[in-house]
């Protein structure tokens, strides 16, 4: 963020201009509103005599091992119930063309087994990072978790964008069969699901 | 409430369930519900280990079935019993060794080209979870195969049994 404008704002502020006064002076002279916004946030919203600024974005230690093994443990617990889920549509929608139960069952055994220890750990690491949330809510504003819940935002998009042209592709081709149907809608469902929930957090984000 | 002791998974104060329970919760259903899916569609371990050992037993099978044809390369004739297979070169990749020749019994033909390999397996064979399914299949018990010796050698049995051997 540009200096001069953190400091117009900041003595702005000071000189009890209203918020809504600032922004549109800003427009008027140009700025962009994203860095309007940006600047009008970087200072609470609080009574006092001095512009109060708020916590920025922190790089910490626990929080890059926390938001990592989150993250990480959220990639691979979406990507085995996927598996998962393709499994068990193959096992009960099979392919006639493409017998492969033995691989089927390895990869049933194998999804579970990695099912088992990362989802209850991602489920361990949610709850302490949402706690460390209630009890400081500049905690929202760390980097690690910044980051990846963007990462993870465009993982979910891309997910549901190649979901919809395989389907499109499938449908065009005349090769929309049930299998696929349900494989879609399974990677509707976990993509979908996953990308809401983030993109609800990041706007929660931005309002506080 | 305060914070402090507010024991939810975040601190929102928007209607009864933060979404932060919200989505934790109907993650756990939906991993749940899938594992107890795919359980349900798959093998009990005490089946899958059956299974696997008779996997083990048809590719032993299939060792022997190219020791076979190796031995029948350089001797000119089929073994007269499966010891004899030990005591010629081998040339395979799928050699058979004492340890293969266990649980397989081996009976050679009148015509000097064909023969039959016997075993028993603990579970019927579906076209899914046998190796080479055509050649092998089988049902629970006992099971025998009778084979022949082709003109070619090659790496894979034919889908009547017929082991190709490569000149």
């Amino acid at each position: 963020m540009s200096t001069d404008l953190n400091d117009f704002v900041r003595r702005a502020l000071e000189a009890k201009i209203a918020r809504p006064e600032i922004a549109r002076t800003l427009a008027a002279a140009g700025w962009l509103e994203a860095d309007i916004k940006s600047a009008l946030g970087a200072f609470a919203d609080v009574p006092f005599a001095l512009a109060v600024p708020r916590p920025r974005p922190s790089l910490s230690a626990r929080d890059v091992f926390t938001y990592l093994v989150m993250f990480g443990a959220l990639y691979a617990s979406v990507w085995y119930v996927l598996s998962l889920l393709f499994s068990v549509i193959d096992k009960l929608v099979p392919d006639p063309a493409n017998a492969n139960g033995a691989y089927l069952s390895e990869t049933i055994r194998w999804s579970i087994a990695w099912l088992v220890v990362s989802f209850p750990l991602f489920l361990w690491m949610f709850v302490i990072a949402n706690r460390r949330l209630l009890a400081d809510p500049a905690a929202r504003n760390s980097w690690p978790r910044k980051w990846l819940t963007y990462l993870t935002l465009a993982l979910s998009t891309c997910a549901l964008a190649c979901d919809l042209a395989s389907i499109v592709y499938s449908a065009l081709g005349g090769e929309l069969t049930l299998r696929l149907i349900l494989k879609t809608l399974a990677v509707a469902v976990v993509a979908g699901g996953t990308f809401l929930y983030f993109f609800n957090d990041v706007r929660q984000g931005e309002e506080a | 409430m305060t914070p402090a002791n507010d024991n939810r998974l975040d601190g929102a104060s928007r209607g009864p369930f933060p979404p932060s329970t919200l989505f934790a919760v109907v993650a756990a259903v939906v991993v749940g519900l899938t594992m107890l899916a795919a359980i349900a569609v798959s093998d009990p371990p005490w089946v899958v280990r059956d299974l696997k050992r008779d996997q083990d037993l048809t590719a032993r099978l299939y060792a022997v079935q190219q020791s076979i044809a190796n031995y029948h390369h350089n001797e000119n004739k089929l073994p007269a019993n499966l010891a004899d297979l030990l005591a010629s070169p081998q040339t395979t990749p799928f050699e058979a060794t004492a340890e293969n020749l266990k649980e397989i019994d081996y009976s050679p033909g009148a015509d000097g080209r064909s023969y039959e390999l016997c075993t028993v397996f603990l579970r019927a064979s579906s076209g899914a979870n046998t190796l080479f399914s055509q050649t092998w299949k089988h049902d629970a018990g006992r099971s025998c195969f009778k084979l022949k010796l082709g003109d070619k050698l090659g790496w894979l049995p034919g889908r009547d049994g017929t082991l190709f051997v490569r000149n």
